[in-house]
């Protein structure tokens, strides 16, 4: 105890050097954590952004789909998939989806095409489908509307208000087929889609290919990207024993996945050397701080002061000043991590990605903003502080209070 | 489908021809195969067919009528199931259109859709329109077989030169007797068998003989084709204006 | 003044530890900014070249509208013109004349749909992988019609092997007319692009021109530039160059936008970390410096004292604080250089992995660059100068007798 009020005091009496240490701990802390904040935070953003805006974050198919997938692989029990939704946490929206292919014309004009049924309210409030419209208006209440790429519309040389007539196999091996009303164009943000999807509603799709009360996809989207994994898991168990499988977007979209891994990558790289960077120049802080206290650690001596206690002390002394630093950085970096994460930094050209635009780059806050930054400031300080501390607790009195 | 029918025909001419070659002084091959030729090419010809399509998820009948005149023109009206009765298929040259009679639209297949099954079928879009060509693709001669059965002929067919055709050959067997085929075996470059199209139930319809049930398996287990000819005609006059996109609209029985 | 830079440099090695551990500090971050600018770089340059040099090309030229429309029938117009002007432009490297069509693919097995392309092979190999990523049998010679190369995911999902025939068909320019061709698997590739892998066929120039119905013609055009930053520097110039008689010249920026999307969010990612390390550089600096000066408040009352001025006082400060950022940038370029050096001569591996629409097909090679040995060095001393004028005035304009007073 006697330890801890003299390190205290010790700290306290130092003032200045005090204070430079502490800042160097202190400011290494933040700007670790903000950038930790920072980059994951642009990252998941990122990972969002087209998650969330496309394809969601999850999605829950009929064994097998994925991997092969067919008219006939569907979700018959949508009900009890949705009950489940309802009841899982984290869950913060979910749309489900019927995919096709078929014949397409307007005119004179055909070409294949996908069919995707989507339920309007539901697929807009989980991926924002209607803020990529480019021409015309979102489904409305009248039947057998369709929303075509807008590439598409060039192929078949159709605009709004042109019919359009689509021709398929339906899952009953009848002839599938029916006039739509080309009521918007849509920019899906990836150009084969433009050059290929139809968007019917839900109901009429079922209704052409003969599946009624079945979809082939039900995508989710949840609350934060930090919990995919564990609200993937959760819906496994909910539904396990049922003929359905749920993937993360890491499975669904591996490709993008992996790109965003090989950047991470690349990101994570940097940070060492942020956390490097920080590292040092604590160590530069607490190193001097130690040294220039040489003198005084020669009268602790020449007294009688045990070297253990020399040692002691220094290491307490630079405990608890981490200690101190890493509360405050912590306060401090969770307010700019949280003001990063409201506000974001303002791109000066937005960044587009198909319809997509990226305005601002946003942080976030997590765990790890906080325990790297933590880890390495406390670590590198009693690291650094223990070689001089023995030394100084090992010199001759004689030789360390010399003047000049 | 005309081109199995046409097949069968082929065939039969060959085997003749090549019958007469030890049996007399052998023709010119020249000649046998525009003997084939012109029995092949029926100046037109009309058929009422049912076809049956099995596949894991469902198994549909359906019922047409087809005609056709030279090489050219092709139409098919779907009789049953009601739900799609008067839906056709028109072909004209290189051209060729569906009519939807529940939104009573005509609308044309891009080329990109001819290869993609007809109606669901083992059959292609292209299928239906390609000109017949077996004589032409392929070299045929006796083959030896490891257990023939008694009163079949085997003759292999191997693909000529830069003919295209995935078949690394198929094994063709003929009723002796009768020098109609019975069943014709596709195979692929590694040699496994890949799918069997088995004909039988001869009929006679007009002054002509052959198998009225032709059935495609493909090997891998996922379903089969069946057609059936009710009824046929050949040479016969066809109405004019019967190849029209007008006529694929009103359904005229 | 050139006694008080002799004096300035002097006194900072007087104290030899202190000042080799924020020279240390210091040259570590300049290191650190130098290798992650130079890592980043590389990086970009990768993403670009694997995008680019394994099929796609620095920029290609369609006839408009085909993009959209994918009709076989829009052939680039004028073409021996277009090639003319390309040969004769000494911004270009290479260039080669290709068809792209859709159609199918059959074997006994399977049929697929797929996209044909129609290469020219000789003129291919400077443009794309693909004569490197044979995995089996052989690339296309000039004069070998009959033969098709095809992606080993294609050639799983077909079951066949080199040799085997395969039927492709495509339906020709105006007509529409379908025409089936044999071809034989001449070899299989895998260029680790999933697209090109699993639906895409190659077969000789000719033969595809006479498939189609459109001998002598080409869909497109894909170059490469002498220089591999040509297509961002001077991309618009070249777009309008090339985009006459009725065709569209694009860049991969265009025709890769994801991949451009993709690079502007690293631009932005280097920005803020050299921001940040250089923020912890100028931290380090500032608080080391109001250390050493506060340790040396009696040495400064001492010279104040026997009657130094305060601006010379200030003055010696400032040369120090330069003379320290002299060494320490010395340090850091070393060191920078060192291990950027070190990486760029193994590179990173990161083949394989996809992204933004390619695939990375070769190592990161950090790369140099006249802006990390100039302007990072240049700023950690501007600013190591400029930062050291506050404390300096503030121990020039201390009391003397203050000073004097610091013991212990």
């Amino acid at each position: 105890m006697l330890n801890l009020r003299l390190a205290l005091r010790n700290l306290l009496r130092q003032g200045k050097r005090t204070l430079f240490t502490g800042l160097s701990m202190l400011v290494g802390f933040v700007l670790a954590s903000f950038f930790i904040g920072w980059a994951d935070g642009t990252y998941n953003h990122i990972i969002d952004g087209f998650t969330r805006n496309r394809l969601g974050h999850i999605q829950i198919h009929k064994d097998g789909y994925l991997d092969d997938p067919s008219l006939y692989k569907t979700i018959r029990d949508t009900e009890g998939v949705a009950g489940e939704l309802e009841a899982a946490a984290h869950v913060e929206s979910w749309t489900p989806r019927i995919y096709a292919a078929g014949l397409a014309s307007v005119g004179d004009q055909s070409t294949g095409a996908r069919i995707i049924g989507i339920e309007p309210g539901r697929e807009d409030r989980t991926t924002n489908i209607a803020e990529k419209i480019v021409k015309g208006a979102y489904f409305g209440p009248r039947p057998n509307q369709a929303i075509i790429g807008q590439t598409l519309a060039t192929v078949l040389e159709a605009g709004i208000g042109d019919e359009l007539i689509l021709v398929s196999q339906a899952a009953d091996g009848s002839i599938a087929n029916d006039i739509y009303d080309i009521i918007a164009l849509i920019d899906t943000g990836d150009p084969g889609l433009n050059r290929s999807a139809i968007y019917l509603r839900l109901a009429d799709a079922q209704t052409l290919f003969v599946l009624e009360g079945q979809v082939h996809e039900i995508a989710v989207t949840v609350d934060n990207l930090n919990h995919v994994r564990k609200v993937t898991e959760d819906l496994r168990r909910r539904l396990a024993g049922s003929d359905l499988e749920v993937d993360p977007w890491q499975v669904f979209a591996s490709e993008f996945y992996k790109a965003m891994q090989a950047d991470k990558n690349g990101m994570y790289l940097t940070l060492v050397v942020v956390v490097m960077v920080v590292a040092i120049t604590i160590l530069n802080t607490v190193l001097m701080s130690v040294l220039e206290r040489q003198k005084e650690y020669g009268v602790l001596r020449a007294i009688g002061t045990r070297p253990g206690r020399i040692v002691g002390m220094i290491v307490t002394e630079t405990t608890l000043l981490a200690a101190v630093c890493i509360l405050l950085g912590s306060i401090l970096g969770f307010l700019l991590n949280w003001y990063f994460s409201r506000h974001g930094i303002a791109l000066a050209n937005p960044i587009e990605w198909g319809s997509v635009q990226f305005r601002y780059m946003k942080g976030e806050i997590n765990a790890r903003s906080f325990y790297l930054p933590s880890l390495t400031v406390i670590v590198t300080s009693i690291l650094v502080c223990l070689p001089p501390a023995l030394r100084a607790a090992r010199t001759v009195p004689a030789e360390t209070m010399r003047t000049f | 489908m005309k081109s199995w029918t046409a097949a069968a025909f082929a065939v039969l001419c060959i085997l003749v021809g090549t019958d007469t070659m030890f049996a007399q002084t052998k023709p010119k091959v020249q000649d046998v195969i525009d003997n084939i030729d012109q029995l092949y090419r029926a100046e037109s010809s009309y058929a009422l067919i049912e076809m049956e399509i099995v596949n894991p998820n469902w198994k549909r009948t359906l019922r047409l009528k087809a005609w056709s005149e030279g090489t050219e023109n092709t139409l098919i009206r779907i009789l049953e199931p009601a739900k799609e009765r008067g839906t056709g298929t028109l072909r004209i040259g290189n051209e060729m259109w569906n009519y939807l009679p529940k939104v009573d639209k005509t609308i044309r297949i891009p080329p990109s859709m001819m290869m993609s099954s007809w109606m669901g079928s083992d059959f292609t879009n292209d299928d239906l329109v390609k000109e017949f060509t077996f004589a032409e693709d392929y070299d045929f001669r006796y083959a030896e077989v490891p257990n023939p059965e008694a009163g079949h002929l085997y003759i292999e067919c191997t693909p000529k030169q830069g003919r295209p055709i995935v078949w690394n050959r198929v094994l063709l067997v003929v009723d002796a007797e009768s020098l109609l085929p019975v069943t014709e075996k596709y195979y692929d470059q590694k040699d496994q068998l890949m799918r069997t199209m088995s004909f039988s139930d001869v009929k006679t319809f007009d002054d002509r003989s052959i198998p009225s049930v032709m059935e495609l398996v493909p090997h891998d287990g996922k379903g089969k084709t069946i057609i059936r000819y009710l009824e046929a005609e050949f040479d016969k006059d066809i109405p004019a204006g019967t190849f029209t996109t007008r006529n694929l609209r009103t359904f005229r029985g | 003044m050139r006694f008080y830079l002799k004096l300035a440099w002097r006194n900072i090695f007087r104290n030899r530890r202190r000042t080799f551990l924020t020279g240390l500090i210091i040259g570590i971050g300049l290191a650190a900014m130098i290798f992650v600018d130079a890592y980043i770089v590389g990086m970009k340059e990768s993403m670009i070249s694997s995008a680019t040099s394994s099929f796609l090309g620095q920029a290609q030229i369609h006839r408009q509208g085909f993009e959209d429309t994918q009709n076989a029938g829009l052939t680039i117009s004028r073409a021996d013109r277009v090639t003319d002007q390309l040969d004769n432009d000494p911004n270009v490297r290479a260039f080669t004349e290709r068809t792209l069509s859709f159609g199918t693919i059959s074997a006994p097995a399977d049929i697929a749909s797929v996209v044909i392309y129609g290469i020219a092979p000789d003129s291919e190999r400077a443009l794309s992988k693909i004569d490197e990523s044979m995995i089996d049998g052989s690339y296309l010679a000039a004069d070998q019609n009959g033969s098709a190369l095809i992606g080993q995911k294609l050639a799983d999902r077909l079951s066949v092997a080199v040799g085997d025939r395969i039927v492709i068909t495509v339906s020709q320019a105006g007509s529409g007319e379908l025409s089936q061709t044999l071809f034989r698997v001449g070899g299989i590739f895998r260029m680790q692009i999933s697209e090109l892998d699993s639906a895409t066929v190659f077969v000789t120039l000719r033969s595809a021109q006479h498939m189609l119905g459109i001998d002598g013609r080409a869909h497109e055009i894909a170059i490469q530039f002498r220089r591999s930053q040509y297509a961002s520097e001077q991309g618009a110039q070249f777009s309008q160059e090339y985009s006459s008689y009725g065709n569209v010249a694009e860049t991969w920026q265009q025709l890769v936008p994801q991949l451009k999307y993709v690079l502007d969010m690293t631009n932005i990612s280097i920005a803020v970390t050299v921001i940040l390390v250089f923020a912890m550089i100028v931290f380090g600096i500032i608080n080391t410096m109001f250390m050493a000066l506060y340790e040396r408040t009696f040495e400064f009352g001492v010279l104040r004292a026997v009657g130094t001025r305060p601006t010379r006082l200030r003055n010696l400060i400032v040369f120090e604080a330069g003379s320290l950022a002299i060494y320490a940038v010395a340090i850091g370029m070393i060191l920078g250089a060192g291990i950027t050096l070190l990486s760029s001569l193994t590179g990173l591996d990161l083949t394989g992995v996809e992204l933004a629409g390619t695939t990375f097909t070769s190592r990161i090679y950090p790369v140099f660059n006249l802006r990390q040995f100039i302007l990072y060095p240049l700023l950690v001393f501007a600013f190591t100068c400029v930062v050291s004028l506050y404390p300096a005035g503030h121990a020039s304009r201390m009391s003397v007798a203050q000073a004097l007073q610091r013991a212990l």
